[in-house]
């Protein structure tokens, strides 16, 4: 049988954190990263899937509630439906929360599109003790619906059918009837030509959701809105939200075992992490024992990989005629990104540690903690999220600031971000938390992230009542279930993160590495050009007590921070290719108090370039990023002279 | 009574929505509307904001939006 290849393109649409990704994940076998509370996704990814001679065309769109409002995420679906209309839309539904879920399918169904529609986290349902007939919701809505698992593929090809078979799908725009007077309204709307949905639409966005074509249309519209609103004290949108949940209501009496107005259960760990005294100082521990477990269990792991590093150092030593190409390859290249690599177990750690509170829904509920510090500084308990998102990686960290919607809190958010310490800044806290603290070197991590986020708070302070807010930002959230995390995601997360780091080992660090190592050896005869320039630039730093070798490892990490700790280990080259050998060699010249500042200062100075990138784009000028850089150096410059001054009194 | 009144423990229901336009639009979009039965679930140190229990659904709310949900006991 000939045929064309058919192609058609998917989309995924549903309220925040319903398992859209998770399912976009298993239709499509791509990895994207999904999160237990709203907002994870704020553009929209596509990916492909080919099934029985078709080419699918997966796009998950951002998470939302009603295709009426207009916010970030609403406007990208919105716009997505409208611009690019897909062949079918893939309405993910959490069923655990039916009927607000259904709202939004409501939408859909008004508006005459093509749907499919996929109950997600059924597991979770059952697990309650409650169930829902879905062939006699299937039957109510005259709409194809079938149960999934974001978390399994078992139920996938039988998914991969139904969307071919639904394509072209028979369509009835589903018709609900509202109450009179809001009726009467629709009618007049649609007397000027608006179809019934973009009526309703207009209506319930109080005028904003659908561009009126004519003023003679925005007249009529616009009195009709009126009168509504003096004949009712609810505005148009609760009485349409009113009339769709009646509709949904009598579609779920028949179907579903559960009660409609249920509360939600309440959960043990609520009772521990939101309580009114324990709350804080639960999180603040969770904090600290995240960094305390990041050095310590990573540190035996770590020790494995030094040993094999100064055993290859060593074997190829050995091995190698004496020649520069030898000490190329051992003292640059071996030891350098052997140097970093012995944090690859720390930095795993890290990532493991964040997608855990991601997964399990404790986010949600740190941004609740969060919230009263949060709006002193001018922002809302979900701007933590990026923040604490930035002990990862500041890059996507600055790109999810795109959830905050007031342009101040967003920008605040973005250049306060930095200071965040990421995941590329550990190496050199665990290095030198090594050398000089090794009694305490948890702590002295934890302590380096609480002043990270100390003075990320403090500019944040500054800035907010600098720049004017352009107007309140609501803070409104919801927070989800409590949830295991799922082992894949779990698992994919932190082999992607670790994928990053052996990528950037592989390439900015092995260059970084050779180009230390060059600078450093040549001229042959005389100071070499890298101790020169040391020298050169050293007075700015003295004041700190760093020397030479500090100053070019700090200069080195302007292209990413991981490079500092090869630096260090490249220009304190010592016979043993080994941490301990640098260590030592380390702990001699500098003292502990100077091992300190140089913590801070490469926790607060200028962010790396990937990030000056993202900061550039997403505030859309080179203004901020620069003042990024400015700030950034500055209070480096003070804050690790300040640490310096104070430590050597102590120590 | 507003919902910023109501005490741990207390059941009450939504009887309206009042404030600002864009404010309503969002809480319906969430699922909190008239009729909704709704309780205290959580309170942070400084009492602001508090998590409620709305529906089906846990859901944070500062006191300044938690004033313009206006609400009626249930025994
Ligand atoms: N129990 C259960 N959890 C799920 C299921 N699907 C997704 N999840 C979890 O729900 C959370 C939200 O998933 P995500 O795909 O990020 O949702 P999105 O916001 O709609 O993209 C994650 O923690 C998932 O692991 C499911 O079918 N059952
Ligand atoms: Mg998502």
């Amino acid at each position: 049988m000939l045929e064309t290849t058919r192609s058609y393109t998917i989309a995924l649409i549903g309220n925040p954190n319903c398992g859209k990704t998770s399912l976009f994940n298993q239709l499509t076998g791509a990895r994207q990263r999904t999160g237990n509370m709203a907002g994870v996704t704020v553009t929209s990814r596509e990916g492909q899937r080919e099934w029985k001679g078709v080419d699918f065309h997966f796009v998950d769109l951002p998470g939302i509630y009603s295709l009426a409002n207009s916010r970030v995420e609403e406007t990208v679906a919105r716009d997505y439906l409208s611009d690019t209309p897909p062949d079918l839309i893939l309405n993910v539904l959490d069923a655990n929360n039916l009927a607000r879920n259904f709202a939004l399918t409501t939408q859909l169904m008004e508006q005459g599109l093509p749907v499919v529609i996929a109950l997600n986290m059924l597991d979770e349902l059952e697990k309650q003790g409650h169930a829902v007939d879905l062939d006699e919701l299937s039957r109510g809505l005259i709409k194809p619906v079938i149960g999934s698992d974001g978390r399994s593929n078992t139920h996938i090809p039988a998914l991969l059918d139904l969307l071919l078979e639904n394509i072209p799908q028979q369509i009835d725009a589903l018709l609900i009837s509202y109450e009179p007077h809001l009726e009467e309204a629709v009618a007049s709307l649609e007397a000027t030509g608006l179809e019934r949905w973009q009526a309703l639409r207009w209506l319930e966005s109080a005028g904003e959701g659908v561009a009126l074509q004519s003023d003679e249309q925005a007249r009529i519209s616009n009195q009709a809105l009126k009168l509504l609103f003096s004949r009712h004290d609810e505005s148009p949108a609760e009485m349409v939200a009113e009339g769709r949940y009646g509709y949904i209501h009598g579609l779920l009496h028949k179907s579903s075992s559960e009660h409609q107005d249920q509360s939600a259960a309440d959960h043990w760990l609520d009772r521990i992490t939101l309580n009114r005294w324990l709350g804080m100082p639960v999180f603040v521990m969770l904090l600290w024992l995240m960094f305390e477990a990041t050095f310590t269990l990573g540190s035996y792991p770590a020790d494995w990989i030094d040993t094999a590093v100064g055993w290859i150092g060593g074997e190829v030593g050995e091995w190698m005629p004496e020649s520069l190409l030898k000490d190329l390859l051992v003292e640059g290249l071996i030891a350098g990104v052997g140097g970093v690599l012995v944090f690859l177990p720390n930095v795993v750690l890290l990532f493991f540690f964040i997608a855990l509170l991601e997964q399990s829904g404790y986010m949600a509920r740190a941004a609740f903690l969060m919230d009263n510090l949060m709006s002193k500084i001018g922002l809302h308990g979900k701007a933590f999220v990026p923040l604490v998102m930035g002990f990862g990686c500041n890059v996507p960290a600055i790109m999810s600031a795109r959830t905050i919607e007031e342009p101040r809190a967003r920008l605040i958010t973005i250049l306060i971000n930095p200071f965040m310490s990421c995941s590329a800044r550990l190496p050199v806290y665990v290095l030198l938390a090594g050398i000089f603290f090794a009694e305490s070197a948890g702590t002295v991590l934890f302590a380096m992230y609480m002043l990270g986020i100390l003075v990320a708070f403090s500019v944040a302070a500054i800035l907010a009542r600098t720049i004017p807010a352009q107007h309140d930002e609501t803070f409104i959230m919801e927070l989800p279930p409590w949830r295991f995390p799922s082992a894949r995601s779990m698992f994919l997360h932190v082999w992607d993160k670790a994928g990053d780091f052996l990528h950037k080992i592989g390439g900015v660090i092995l260059v970084g590495s050779i180009l230390i190592w060059l600078l450093q050896s040549f001229p042959r005869q005389g100071t070499p050009w890298l101790e020169q320039l040391g020298h050169f630039v050293a007075p700015v730093f003295s004041p700190m007590g760093f020397g030479w070798q500090e100053t070019v490892a700090l200069l080195s990490g302007f292209i990413a921070k991981e490079v500092i700790a090869a630096s260090l280990v490249v220009v304190y080259h010592t016979e043993m290719s080994d941490m301990a050998g640098l260590q030592a060699a380390m702990g001699e010249n500098l003292a502990p108090a100077s091992g300190l500042a140089l913590m801070v200062f490469t926790l607060l100075y200028m962010p790396c370039l990937a990030t000056i990138a993202t900061i550039r784009r997403e505030t859309g000028s080179w203004r901020w990023a620069g003042t990024s850089i400015m700030m950034g150096l500055v209070l480096a410059w003070f804050g690790s002279w300040l640490v310096y001054n104070i430590a050597s009194i102590w120590m | 009574m507003t919902l910023t009144k109501l005490s741990c423990k207390q059941k009450a229901k939504i009887i309206a929505l009042t404030g600002p336009e864009p404010l309503r639009q969002r809480l319906v979009a969430l699922g909190v509307l008239r009729g909704f039965p709704v309780s205290v679930a959580a309170t942070s140190l400084l009492g602001n904001p508090r998590t409620y229990f709305i529906g089906k659904q846990q859901i944070c709310l500062r006191n300044k939006e938690a004033g313009y949900i206006e609400v009626e006991l249930q025994l």
